[in-house]
């Protein structure tokens, strides 16, 4: 595996009673690059992303991260490696402070609570949210919340970052702030591989686009080949809407 | 016959859908698309009253029926057929048909509807002592769809009935859904398959982002080049 491949999935399926939520899946991310998974209402999108996170087993196939074939490690392990993730539903500790939650991520790289405080408030600033640092969780507002979960994620020191529908339900500043702060996080040298439904904003964001339908890949390349593709347009608009030829 | 006006429903505190405004007239089918994460759902949620309004109207019949319970619009005649078709999976085929005619007391009016459900969809008269589980998910949507005829809805709301199945039983399906029309019942059906859902409707709106971007009548939209970008951001 070459050194520029950050991750590669290979063959990778599984199979939820019956139903193939991926079937066959291989695709490779490199160092560096923002890569959007895509895709209609119940393509696999989900599925991949827990089985890269580690928080699903694997059916068959292998995930390969930073050289390393990572397929039989549980999530802790992987995120010891440097994979973090974002969750849809955010799962901050509600009642702990918001430097806490960023605290708890920290740890992972260190025994240190104090090493832990400064990093945690680090990654605060960095995110946008250090005048909410002495917050509890609860209070703060969902896009807020979500600039929480991003925080805890990074403070692990992650060198993949898998960010679920970080930019669903945002106004359209939230969103446009959202993919600031995204773009700030590649600048750092982090991968990242992003689940996201609202394209208008993850299309003009992502250098390339993996597109999933019925649990494989339909499409992998430049949002902007994507959308011209006929397959990803059939697989989003209805098979019988297909691109006008040009 | 349904008017919403600057419907706006939030979703943990997120935006789901912001200022929708539609209308759907008697005797129209009506599709509601966009992609996933578009707002399609949570419209239809908020009408039938298992979702909140923040704010906005929906004016049903010269009505509000914003803030009624589920169950009391259901009465006043909007019947609802959910995304994943919420079946009950241990019951038989008839008792889920039963279920759906809660609303009248007389056997012979509970009853009266079947017979129509069963011109429809005739793969259930033959398999009402089956458990709803056992159904395909075709055959799911078609139960699915009975159920909520059993209300003898004067408007019809389907959530995604094309999802998870194949495409044979999804044309059998659209067929249904034009039949259902003829008898009088106004339909109002959310798709992200556009381009079937076109075949059937007279008008459609296209969300995206919880917002309305496109609306006109069905060859207009099959024709507009905007439709692309709405679904797909470029």
């Amino acid at each position: 595996m070459s050194q520029k491949v950050m991750l590669e999935a290979q063959h990778v399926s599984r199979r939820f009673a019956g139903v193939l939520a991926n079937d066959d899946v291989s695709i490779r991310v490199e160092r560096g690059e923002i890569v959007g998974l895509i895709g209609p209402n119940g393509a696999g999108k989900s599925t991949l992303f827990n089985l890269i996170a580690g928080a699903l087993p694997l059916s068959s196939g292998t995930i390969m991260f930073d050289g390393e074939d990572v397929t039989s490690l549980p999530a802790t392990k992987r995120c010891a490696r440097g994979i973090a993730r974002t969750f849809q539903v955010v799962r901050s500790f509600e009642s702990m402070s918001v430097l806490d939650n960023v605290v708890v991520g920290a740890l992972v790289r260190t025994t240190s609570t104090r090493d832990a405080h400064r990093k945690a408030r680090e990654i605060l600033e960095f995110a946008g949210l250090e005048h909410r640092v002495d917050a509890q969780a609860s209070s703060l507002t969902p896009s807020e919340k979500r600039r929480l979960e991003v925080a805890r994620a990074l403070a692990t020191d992650p060198k993949l970052l898998l960010l679920d529908e970080v930019m669903t339900g945002l106004t359209p500043t939230e969103a446009q702030k959202g993919v600031a702060l995204v773009r700030k996080i590649r600048e750092t040298g982090i991968t990242i591989i992003m689940v996201e439904h609202v394209m208008e904003v993850v299309m003009p964001l992502v250098d390339r686009a993996i597109v999933l339908n019925l649990g494989r890949v339909l499409f992998e390349g430049k949002p902007a080949d994507a959308v011209r593709d006929s397959n990803v347009i059939g697989a989003y608009l209805g098979e019988r809407h297909r691109a006008p030829s040009s | 016959m349904l008017q919403v006006r600057n419907l706006t429903t939030t979703y943990h505190g997120l935006l789901a859908i912001s200022d929708i405004s539609l209308d759907v007239g008697g005797g129209e089918i009506v599709c509601v698309a966009g992609a996933n994460g578009a707002g399609k759902s949570t419209l239809l949620k908020t009408i039938s009253g298992l979702e909140r309004s923040q704010s906005g109207s929906i004016v049903f019949q010269g009505e509000t029926i914003n803030g009624l319970a589920a169950h009391l619009i259901t009465a006043r005649g909007i019947a609802f057929v959910p995304e994943n078709r919420r079946l009950f999976p241990r019951l038989s085929v008839r008792d889920n048909l039963r279920l759906g005619s809660f609303l009248y007391r007389k056997k012979a009016d509970r009853e009266a509807p079947l017979e129509n459900v069963f011109r429809l969809f005739p793969r259930l008269a033959e398999r009402l002592d089956q458990r709803a589980e056992t159904l395909s998910g075709g055959e799911q949507q078609m139960l699915a769809i009975g159920r909520s005829l059993m209300t003898r809805p004067k408007l019809l709301m389907l959530d995604e009935p094309s999802q998870g199945i194949m495409p044979k039983l999804v044309d059998e399906i659209f067929q249904a859904v034009v039949e259902i029309r003829r008898s009088g019942t106004t339909v109002l059906i959310v798709e992200q398959r556009l381009s079937e859902c076109l075949e059937i409707a007279d008008r459609a709106y296209v969300l995206q982002t919880g917002r309305i971007v496109i609306s006109g009548p069905s060859a207009e939209i099959r024709a507009n080049t905007d439709v692309r970008a709405a679904y797909l951001g470029l």
